[in-house]
């Protein structure tokens, strides 16, 4: 540490911020002043940033990630100087602007001069710097004469050039960029790009953070640092960080599944529960990997085994399955009909009719690879009657035997091999064939 | 909490002046942009509360004041009891909310917590020194002003305007821990003119009162103001040795209380 001291621009040394958890702010506040012998009875703490050391060189670019909650926001307040640290010490040589929000103070009814006026004053900006820098902004935004309109009267993307362009007329030593700017359509987004990249090159000691990774590691590639539940995880050129952040973010989910129990979905069903009469019920889904173990969380092209625990109060014969595998935005993903389906065993479109003898069993379906894109999975599943459905019937429900959504949390991810942005979801074959 | 926390933080205040100012013209702005009558929206609020006071007061309730009979005499009476109330009562009002209705720009923006008191209350002073200029005039022309007293303007101005932002700091920050304030100090204030010399005199109140009417800060600000408009020398000693002190108390005190909880603020926005 000591031999490069001196030509840095941050320097965060044993940094740790605890906050104060109140369950009644006002009342416990006060009971924590006046009572204030027993001081700690009245609020539990919690770690935000733990032993945090950091030193920036000048002109260093460097992005933050990790996931939600990870203390990447508690750590650009602090150094912005919203917040403030319970120990360690800080050092900042520069001026600085965090841009944590576009369009800060934009008042819709007051024209875009009057708001570059605003925006730029609170980013730092004084009046004589924001004339000096008016006629770029202008210029820059491509809003020509509207700049005199109400901003009221602009289109969403019109407001977003104005106010990413605001934000990028600074010039500070230090500039701190919270989430994604870069908005609107795909050419402005492209110069919006540009132009960060030029204040990067400019000199211009940067932090971003930002979920979205190819622009971290298009705008960062030399450093990234992970963050994770408080504390620095790794700090490193952008490929190596990235993957361990992606491994980090499967962990979470993966903990996330065990803790709820999921690989195993079981409810005490009511009648309420689900739609149909009952005579065929399933009480419980639950996934199975190729060792027949229960885990709710798979990677693209594994094995695995739906298990669909049936009750049975009666005998039903020859009734049609469909199920779906929906993802968080409720896309489809992959869907089955047990009566046209692709066999794996005699690799052909195969027909069949299921049929359940009374009392309980499961039905187990298997995928010798599972490839379905990257997501989380609700499966539905539907029992019909085929008999019972004439070209007529148009109520659904007399034929349904049984249907429900489960929210199965069937996690499939990609594997950490594959590099960030490939997703192989089917093999394909393409060749060029030539005349 | 030392004398070097306080100056740093004064000299970050200094440093972003140009913030104050245009905030200050934003707010102004926003409240007279698409309006007609614009600025002149600032007169009419001191006007409208003037006519219906001296209506209920001098036509209906029949008050007496000694050396005030005739209508305009009253009418100027109440006006200069007005103005440094409807200002107070603005700043108060406002002021109580000041944190809560910008808590994103103080999630968002880097700038101190103490310059949302300052916009406010200055914007509410711009206003309250527009309506000091016509009562001047007003005064001038109708029973005329000692021209001594005005020498005492500018320093009851800075007292009045001090007073007044120390109080919107400590009630910022109550009205952020405890959002009931707002509503509680709503209906204190429009309470709190009946026991403030805005539409008699302070030798209208009777002996038994005395100690609720004398605690009020406004009885004595009033009395200042009072003083000074008035065609005899000023006289009004008691108001003075009250009033200027304490407001450089309140202020004090609001200043150090918004640099104290500044960190905690940051916290939980």
């Amino acid at each position: 540490m000591s031999e490069n001291t001196g030509d840095y621009a941050i320097s965060v040394r044993n940094l740790n911020k605890k906050f104060k958890v109140y369950e009644n702010v006002f009342v416990d506040r006060l009971k924590e002043k006046f009572f204030f012998w027993n001081a700690e009875k009245y609020y539990s703490k919690f770690d935000a940033l733990k032993d945090i050391n950091l030193t920036l060189k000048k002109g260093e670019v460097v992005g933050l990630i990790g996931p939600n909650g990870a203390g990447k926001t508690t750590l650009l307040k602090i150094l912005a100087g919203i917040s403030y640290p319970t120990s360690g010490e800080i050092d900042i040589k520069g001026s600085m602007v965090a841009v944590l929000a576009l369009g800060l103070g934009f008042n819709p009814r007051f024209t875009g001069r009057e708001n570059i006026e605003i925006g730029g004053c609170l980013l730092g900006m004084s009046r004589e710097e924001i004339k000096e820098k008016e006629e770029w902004i202008i210029e820059f935004s491509e809003l020509g004469a509207f700049i005199d309109q109400p901003i009221r009267s602009y289109s969403s993307g019109m407001r977003a050039r104005l106010s990413f362009a605001v934000a990028s007329s600074v010039s500070p030593d230090i500039l701190i960029i919270d989430e994604a700017l870069a908005t609107g359509d795909a050419f402005f987004v492209h110069k919006s790009l540009g132009r960060i990249h030029d204040i990067c090159q400019s000199g211009t000691t940067a932090i971003f953070v930002s979920h979205n990774l190819m622009q971290i590691q298009r705008l960062c590639s030399e450093r990234v640092i992970l963050m994770d539940k408080g504390t620095i995880v790794n700090d490193a050129p952008a490929m190596d960080v990235i993957h361990q952040y992606n491994h980090l973010l499967y962990k979470h989910l993966e903990e996330e599944s065990i803790k709820r129990r999921s690989p195993v979905v079981s409810s005490q069903l009511e009648s309420k529960d689900y739609g149909g009469n009952g005579d065929v019920v399933i009480t419980e889904v639950y996934f199975t990997d190729e060792k027949g173990e229960g885990r709710s969380t798979y990677r693209i092209g594994e094995k695995l085994s739906i298990h669909f625990r049936y009750e049975a109060k009666v005998e039903r014969k020859g009734l049609k399955m469909f199920m779906y595998m929906r993802n968080r935005q409720g896309i489809s993903a992959f869907g089955f009909q047990s009566d046209s389906y692709f066999c794996a065993e005699s690799k052909e479109m195969r027909s069949r009719n299921i049929d359940f003898p009374k009392g309980t069993g499961e039905l187990v379906m298997s995928f010798d690879h599972v490839l379905i894109t990257a997501n989380k999975y609700v499966v539905s599943v539907n029992l019909v009657d085929p008999s019972q459905l004439t070209a007529h019937d148009s109520d659904f429900m007399t034929t349904t035997v049984f249907t429900k959504d489960y929210l199965a949390d069937l996690i499939i991810h990609k594997d950490m091999d594959m590099g960030t942005e490939s997703i192989i979801e089917h093999p394909i074959v393409f060749e060029v064939v030539p005349d | 909490m030392n004398l070097s926390y306080i100056k740093s933080n004064f000299q970050t205040l200094l440093a972003r002046k140009d913030l104050v100012r245009v905030l200050v013209h934003k707010r102004l702005r926003e409240k007279h942009v698409g309006s007609i009558l614009g600025y002149f929206w600032t007169f009419y609020s001191a006007a409208f509360p003037l006519v219906s006071y001296v209506l209920v007061f001098f036509f209906i309730a029949k008050i007496k004041i000694e050396g005030v009979d005739s209508v305009w005499q009253y009418m100027l009476f109440v006006f200069t009891g007005l103005l440094p109330w409807l200002f107070f009562s603005r700043s108060v009002s406002e002021g109580v909310d000041t944190i809560n209705s910008s808590l994103d720009l103080l999630k968002q923006a880097i700038f101190p917590v103490e310059v949302l008191s300052i916009v406010s209350v200055t914007e509410t002073f711009l206003a309250f020194l527009f309506q000091c200029v016509v009562l001047l005039v007003i005064a001038i022309l109708t029973s005329g002003i000692n021209p001594v007293n005005l020498a005492l303007l500018p320093f009851f101005l800075a007292a009045l305007y001090a007073f007044c932002l120390g109080l919107a700091w400590i009630l910022s920050i109550i009205g952020f821990f405890l959002r009931d304030l707002k509503e509680i100090l709503t209906s204190f204030i429009s309470f709190m003119i009946y026991f403030t010399p805005v539409v008699y005199a302070k030798e209208n109140f009777p002996e038994k009162l005395w100690f609720v009417f004398m605690i009020n800060p406004m009885t004595h600000a009033i009395g200042l103001f009072r003083g000074i408009f008035s065609p005899e020398r000023f006289s009004d000693y008691q108001s003075l040795a009250v009033f200027m002190p304490l407001s450089l108390i309140v202020f004090v005190i609001g200043y150090i209380s918004i640099l104290n909880v500044k960190q905690t603020i940051g916290d939980m926005v």
